[in-house]
């Protein structure tokens, strides 16, 4: 091809007015949108999946992807029995050890921006705990709290606060002096300063630091399922995942775990999405 | 003396008095400014120059109130300053200084609101002082999307649709290209002429002082000492000014 070469740029919509020297076709755009090759990246694990299953010839080592789907379509219908309500146990037991431990990690956070000890100890702590997985603690709740929804609760407070406090307390620190001096010009300080620019301006951290908890404090909470699902009353996924596999329904086992990835991923999609319309649209994340 | 003649002739706006500031370095304290006294009266444009280290910005920050003299006093309106405060809007050297979370227009609306202006009239002021600095078609853009020069219009749009007391400025278009520079010191002159703004202006460019300031502060360095305060008005042409004032910092920084 004659004539200059043009550069590429991400995601930039043309301006209004541009001159338009060439449309790109439809099939480039489909074969440049990430969303579309991970399609068929998925596609092609189920097909060699199923190239799999077919070859082994054994539904209870390894089922078919349409076994698996229909166990997975069967549970969902199956209301009180089904899966739903393990996915409802278990978004429960998350939902109330993250917020909790986001609470916690705040009030972390605050003592270690405003006292040397309280870094010290944030510190400290976090980077003892840091290689110690929340459920190595289960013994501890267990002794503390029996087997009970409360222990369930424990673990996963356990899991959010240490990621969440880290990123918080760095993203606090992150954020230039000049906008604190911006935000002092203004006449704010304290209580007011915090939230009007401190917060927004180490809202990148805050963001990874709540992804990563969330996520963390999932892992904590499927593997402790698995362990004392039943007993505690509150099932959830890994509860239902285990129980199948002693009822030896292998296609539900492996829904289960399609249902386990799909919780896991659909967080992740809700943090994009709150990325995407505040940090991402603002520039502070690219 | 001063030509500008209002009521307040006389009555300078912001006064600093035998100000000493020091800071603590890891291993000593420091002397940064050392018996500092000048006065700077209202439309004033004020320009304190001197060479790197001589403690310009430090006495800038003093004035805004995010550092406090061991000794002296500064006052504004004749009585002395308190914490930083939005009757002295800085318009920093860091070109990201805006709020990257609000838009052009919120980030001169939002200061206005805090002061208690109404949500219609900082609506109507930003707007006009955007437009002053020529960025209504990027009222509505984030700051991210903006260029260097775009970001300190705003920045500075902000600091006078605030209408200050005094807008100080550390170094404001050091961090520019030369070509945005020189237009940003023309349009300074200009808004400053339409507003009647008091200025206080930090750098470290001889040239720059010449151009914008009716009087030049020339601090000496280590520590910050005043070296002269000249009425530009006393000379002949700028370039007797600026051969004047090339000497003086020549000779503070030998002296060093």
């Amino acid at each position: 091809m004659s004539g200059p070469e043009h550069f590429i740029v991400e995601k930039v919509e043309a301006p209004a007015g541009a001159r338009i020297l060439k449309p790109i076709p439809w099939w480039v755009q489909f074969k440049n949108n990430g969303m579309v090759r991970r399609v068929f990246v998925v596609l092609a694990i189920f097909l060699v999946w199923e190239l799999a299953a077919r070859q082994a010839n054994s539904p209870l080592l390894l089922p078919s992807v349409g076994d698996t789907l229909k166990a997975l379509v069967a549970s969902f219908k199956a209301g009180d029995m089904g899966i739903v309500s393990y996915i409802g146990e278990s978004l429960k037991s998350l939902l109330a050890g993250f917020v909790l431990g986001t609470i916690i990690a705040a009030i972390l956070t605050v003592f270690a921006v405003n006292t040397r000890i309280g870094e010290d100890f944030l510190s400290t702590v976090t980077s003892a705990f840091a290689p110690l997985p929340a459920v190595a603690i289960f013994p501890l709740a267990l002794m503390w709290f029996g087997i009970s929804w409360t222990s369930v609760v424990f673990i996963t407070t356990w899991a959010t606060v240490f990621p969440v406090a880290v990123a918080m307390f760095q993203g606090f620190r992150g954020v230039s002096q000049t906008l604190r001096f911006v935000g002092r010009n203004f006449g704010l300080s304290g209580f007011r300063h915090t939230v009007s620019i401190l917060i927004p301006a180490a809202l990148p951290s805050i963001m990874t630091g709540l992804r990563s908890g969330i996520s963390n404090a999932f892992r904590a909470l499927v593997a402790l399922e698995m362990v004392i699902g039943a007993a505690t009353g509150a099932g959830g996924l890994g509860w239902f995942v285990m129980a199948e596999k002693q009822n030896l329904e292998i296609p539900t086992v492996f829904a289960g775990i399609l249902a386990i990835m799909a919780v896991g991923l659909a967080f992740e999609g809700l943090f994009a999405v709150i990325e995407q319309r505040t940090v991402r649209r603002w520039g502070m994340l690219h | 003396m001063d030509g500008s003649g209002d009521i307040q002739a006389g009555q300078p706006l912001l006064e600093v008095e035998a100000a000493t500031i020091q800071y603590e370095s890891e291993a000593a304290v420091v002397v940064a400014i050392h018996q500092v006294s000048f006065s700077v009266r209202k439309g004033e444009r004020f320009v304190i120059l001197g060479r790197s280290g001589c403690g310009k910005s430090t006495l800038l920050k003093a004035i805004g109130g995010y550092l406090t003299p061991v000794e002296g006093r500064i006052t504004l309106h004749g009585k002395p300053i308190g914490s930083a405060g939005p009757d002295r809007m800085v318009v920093w050297q860091d070109p990201d200084q805006l709020l990257p979370w609000k838009t052009v227009r919120q980030n001169v609306v939002y200061p206005l609101t805090l002061t208690g202006v109404s949500k219609a009239e900082a609506n109507e002021r930003a707007d006009a002082f955007i437009a002053m600095v020529d960025l209504t078609r990027a009222a509505d853009q984030y700051p991210h999307q903006l260029s260097g020069g775009m970001k300190m219009r705003v920045a500075v749009a902000r600091g006078l649709a605030m209408k200050p007391a005094v807008l100080l400025m550390d170094e404001p278009f050091a961090a520019l290209d030369a070509l945005t520079r020189h237009r940003m010191q023309d349009e300074l002159l200009r808004l400053q002429a339409e507003t009647g703004a008091t200025v206080v202006f930090v750098t470290h460019d001889i040239a720059e002082a010449c151009k914008l300031a009716t009087r030049i502060l020339v601090l000496s360095p280590h520590p910050g000492q005043v070296k002269a305060n000249l009425d530009v008005g006393r000379f002949a042409s700028r370039e007797a000014l600026a051969d004047a004032v090339g000497s003086l910092i020549h000779d503070a920084g030998a002296r060093a």
